[in-house]
């Protein structure tokens, strides 16, 4: 009796997985499409300029080094911001608010950041420090972009801390550690492969963000390193490029996005690497 | 007891109530602790054994939920109160756990650990008490080599022999175990088992048990706790051979726990 039910269910079973098998190839290969395209087309377009001269007026042949080096400050700027932030918050959340109301209000609170759409941050940005300073510039932007990394990097901090065993906490406030020592000396050393995960991550989400940038940062043609004023970068300047109807330009857009989608890629392969080292995240 | 053995307790228990949120686990627990001996807590699983342990060194208040009611005497002080300066209780009270909890550093930091809280000192001694508190524990000649490995890299039963030179780095008075042997193999187990009867002679341990026969071959003296009360307390000796509760007869001839 049970062969033909048996049958059936082996069917279901190979149905099922073939499906999964079929959905995960279309997905996949739409991903290495782009990334194939990315690189055929930036590879043709890179040159030594890319990474010396600035943005070209139109019509003309130049580089991305300003919109790079724009680019790597705000980014760096944002995870100056957002790392300290992100990291204590999480560490409040998960060693001192635990389940208390305003730990589950804060943790609420982080799901819903965690998921809103990037460009509510840039306007948000845009009313509280663009227009009362009268101006775009590159803290506005850098702002903008903590808010995204924030709560990433909360969010991990949490988790690998909540991963610690409690009996390891114990055993150092047994000494007679104080509860802030445990943490950092105790805690942070069986979760920082995670934490740091969590902030490479949030690096690598922000370093191609564009619509934050959009009413903050803004862009800027020029070398410029000043904070003060609109900085150029690489996702508003790819967009500004690709826009345009000059065929230098267009060349000039894949380069840039090749160099942002390769830099994106190997953070994002370093942090598996790093994760995958048992010795950094043992718990 | 009788009320002349008092004067030399080092610790006193007195009526000590315990409750995670609104559950009572212990229920007006009175004992003493008696300096240079081990006294074993033995009873059914559940009963309490591990959470009185917990109030001695005060580690309970990590969790807001649970408190503790009644007096522990200690030092002159009753150690309950919350004005009593913690970190000052639990480098008197030491504390090893059931499984051992080796920090993720090396052997020598995770020695240095506690002596590093309380004394600035300079890397020469810190080297020495470490030195000493491996000897103590009866682990130095076996990491002596190897003082820069993890503490995770040792053997089960090295780990909780790192725990208690760990403990007894700081030097406390009294030393709290929680079954630390029971996560370990025989061999690893006697080891732990000569070592803590050689520690009495410098320190009050007390000492959470399952195992019936490794509390008669240590322990001087012993307390049955049952349901959250103390059923029965005595040297170790008289309880063993003439138990005078009920409870503790059916107990030791293993009709429950
Ligand atoms: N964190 C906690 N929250 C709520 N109840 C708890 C908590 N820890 C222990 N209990 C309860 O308190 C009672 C006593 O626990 P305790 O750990 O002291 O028992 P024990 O005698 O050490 O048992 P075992 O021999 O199994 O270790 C048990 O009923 C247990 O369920
Ligand atoms: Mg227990």
């Amino acid at each position: 009796m049970s062969s033909s039910r048996y049958k059936i269910r082996l069917f279901k079973d190979r149905l099922f997985s073939a499906f999964a098998v079929l959905s995960a190839l279309i997905g996949l290969s739409f991903l290495l499409l782009i990334l194939f395209q990315v690189c055929h087309e930036g590879l043709q377009a890179l040159s030594f300029d890319t990474f010396t001269k600035t943005t070209p007026p139109p019509g003309e042949k130049g580089g991305l080094a300003n919109a790079m080096v724009g680019s790597f400050l705000l980014s760096g700027l944002a995870m100056l911001l957002s790392v300290p932030l992100g990291v204590m918050a999480g560490v409040y959340l998960a060693e001192f608010g635990r389940n208390g109301k305003l730990a589950m209000v804060v943790a609420f609170l982080n799901d819903i950041l965690l998921s809103a759409p990037s460009i509510c941050f840039g306007l948000f940005v845009y009313e509280i420090i663009v227009l009362p300073t009268h101006g775009f510039s590159g803290y506005a932007g850098a702002v903008a972009l903590a808010f995204i990394a924030i709560p990433v990097i909360l969010q991990t901090t949490r988790d690998m801390l909540t991963l610690v065993p409690d009996p390891l906490r114990e055993a150092a406030s047994a000494l007679g550690a104080p509860r802030w020592k445990v943490v950092f000396t105790v805690c942070f050393r069986v979760a920082k492969g995670g934490i740091m995960t969590g902030i490479l991550l949030s690096f690598a989400r922000i370093a191609g963000e564009t619509a934050p940038l959009l009413f903050t940062a803004l862009n800027n043609r020029f070398w410029n390193v000043s904070m003060a004023e609109p900085m150029p970068n690489l996702p508003m300047t790819i967009y500004q490029l690709a826009l345009s109807p000059y065929p230098d330009w267009h060349e000039l857009a894949w380069a840039g996005a090749m160099v942002i989608t390769l830099t994106v890629l190997s953070i994002n392969v370093l942090t598996r690497f790093l994760t995958r080292d048992p010795s950094v995240n043992r718990i | 007891m009788s009320s002349s053995d008092q004067a030399d307790a080092v610790m006193e228990i007195k009526n000590l109530s315990f409750f995670y949120g609104d559950k009572q686990v212990l229920k007006s627990v009175s004992l003493s602790l008696f300096g240079n001996g081990i006294t074993a807590i033995m009873g059914p699983s559940g009963c309490g054994k591990s959470t009185l342990l917990r109030t001695l060194n005060r580690i309970y208040d990590l969790y807001p939920e649970q408190r503790a009611q009644g007096q522990v005497f200690f030092g002159g002080e009753n150690i309950l109160d919350p004005d009593v300066d913690t970190a000052w209780l639990r480098r008197r009270v030491g504390m090893v756990f059931q499984k051992p909890t080796p920090f993720p550093m090396s052997i020598f930091d995770n020695v240095a650990y506690g002596l590093k809280l309380y004394e600035k000192m300079p890397s020469s001694v810190l080297a020495e008490r470490v030195e000493k508190a491996l000897r103590n524990a009866a682990l130095w000649d076996e990491v002596k080599d190897q003082l820069r490995a993890s503490g995770q890299s040792l053997s089960g039963g090295q780990q909780q022999r790192l725990c208690i030179a760990r403990a007894l780095a700081v030097e406390p008075e009294i030393l709290l175990l929680d079954e630390p042997t029971s996560a370990l193999d025989p061999v690893s187990t006697a080891r732990i088992e000569d070592l803590i009867e050689t520690l009495k002679k410098n320190y009050t341990i007390v000492m959470v048990t399952h195992n019936l026969q490794q509390a008669a071959r240590i322990s001087d003296y012993a307390a049955f706790l049952y349901m959250g009360q103390l059923i029965e307390f005595d040297a170790a000796k008289k309880l063993f051979e003439s138990p005078s509760h009920p409870k503790t007869v059916d107990y030791l001839k293993g009709r429950f726990g």
